[in-house]
């Protein structure tokens, strides 16, 4: 009897509250279906439980509201709880025991499942609460990871750098180790919305040997897997022309034979992709970072037979107190992030002012010829 | 290999780039490589202005 009484206790201290953060987790981001070990879900649910269970155990004994409610108990003193659940636990260990103390045994027991049941509802509510804080930080994790610190007074600017700089090592780990087996690698690849100012081009290979081109705009999941994406602006590659101009000698250019679709929104089924090409790309057409200039033409056959290829950009700036247009030279540095603000000396009116460049500044500033 | 959110979140960030860069790339890859082989340098201009300048080791060491 005993057995079974633990084993419904742990059905519904860590099974059950799993459940119930991979649900409301799952209105954020879609999770993966994963089969677990017994070790490992273990171990996944002891994460997911812990702070909840120990915060609903700590309102359930300490604070006045929560203490009485739902469910409240008569002379629910320390004392009486532990002489309850010993009289249960006797009780339920042995037939003779259960017979000794028959009549304390059947009171005890319903004030200990009033105190279990309004235990359970606090700490489901608040293993729910878990789900939705962490899944609101890991649906807006590229975001988050981007906030700039905006502050003139250099303390204050300090210790925010230093939150900032801690809460995203926090979010790190969170994301890395506790939330990274929830969630589905699609969500991260296919979701514009993850980067801002972002959108997904797709290059699909079909098995019909046919390759379309065209912004990802929504994705389909079916138990955790991708089974369908819809593209916008689709094109197809005509590849039996392109081909046959090549045997005539031509030398063809490769994208006078995309021809467009006329279609706002061309599904795919998932089953008939051999694969697919991503590439992330900017709305606003801005230059996020230089590096990742430098960056895509080392990946890319251009490189080939030149070395190590080294790219500067010149971004135009505006003087805000004499309005001289002038430029700056940015570098592409791996390992810069995005900077903040870079104060420069007008070349006009010699006054300082700050420039928002996605990187160093290893240049200028120059006056527009 | 099992990637981590961080990481894959990191590899997206560090592959965006414009539309037009790309386009750009792809559309004008002989010019860029002619010119990279036989001055070390190629530039051109974005549509706000940028002036991006590619300058290959190997064509200015030689």
């Amino acid at each position: 009897m005993l057995a079974l009484v633990l084993s419904v206790l742990l059905t519904v201290y860590l099974v059950v509250p799993e459940a119930i953060f991979k649900f409301i987790f799952g209105f954020y981001i879609p999770t993966r279906t994963f089969v677990l070990t017994g070790t490992e879900t273990a171990y996944r649910a002891v994460l997911v439980a812990f702070l909840p269970f120990w915060f609903s155990l700590a309102l359930c004994w300490y604070v006045p509201g929560p203490r009485h409610w739902p469910f409240p108990v008569e002379h629910n003193s320390v004392q009486q709880r532990r002489t309850d659940y010993k009289t249960v636990a006797s009780g339920l260990y042995s037939e003779a025991e259960y017979a000794k103390s028959k009549t304390e045994f059947w009171p005890a027991f319903t004030r200990c499942s009033r105190r279990q049941v309004r235990l359970i509802l606090w700490y489901f509510l608040l293993v729910a609460l878990e789900a939705w804080i962490t899944g609101f930080v890991a649906s807006s994790y590229a975001r988050l990871k981007n906030v700039q610190t905006d502050s003139s007074l250099s303390v204050a600017k300090t210790l925010l750098n230093r939150i900032s700089r801690w809460l995203t090592d926090l979010r790190k780990w969170l994301n890395d180790r506790f939330l990274s087996p929830y969630i589905s690698h699609w969500h991260p690849l296919l979701t514009p919305n993850l980067l801002s100012d972002t959108e997904i081009q797709a290059d699909v290979l079909c098995t019909n040997e046919v390759l379309y081109q065209g912004t990802i705009s929504q994705y389909f999941m079916k138990d955790g897997d991708l089974s369908g994406i819809i593209l916008q602006k689709p094109r197809r590659f005509n590849r039996a022309l392109f081909l046959k101009a090549k045997e005539e000698g031509q030398k063809p250019d490769k994208k006078n034979y995309w021809v467009p679709i006329p279609s706002q929104h061309l599904y795919f089924f998932a089953e008939k992709i051999i694969n697919m090409n991503l590439s992330y790309v900017t709305v606003s057409d801005k230059i996020r970072d230089p590096a990742n200039i430098e960056k895509f033409l080392a990946d890319s056959p251009l490189a080939e037979g030149l070395g190590k290829l080294r790219v500067y950009v010149a971004m135009p700036v505006e003087c805000p107190h004499c309005k001289t247009k002038q430029t700056v030279h940015v570098a592409a540095k791996p390992g810069f992030a995005q900077m903040g603000d870079q104060t420069i000396t007008c070349v006009q009116c010699r006054k300082d002012f700050p420039v928002l460049v996605p990187d160093k500044i290893v240049g200028g500033p120059f006056a527009d010829s | 290999m099992v990637t981590s959110l961080s990481n894959l979140v990191e590899m997206i960030q560090g592959g965006v780039i414009p539309a037009w860069l790309r386009e750009y790339f792809i559309d004008h890859r002989d010019e860029i490589v002619n010119a990279l082989r036989e001055k070390g340098v190629y530039t051109f201009n974005g549509p706000d202005g940028e002036q991006i300048t590619i300058q290959a080791e190997k064509a200015v060491a030689a």
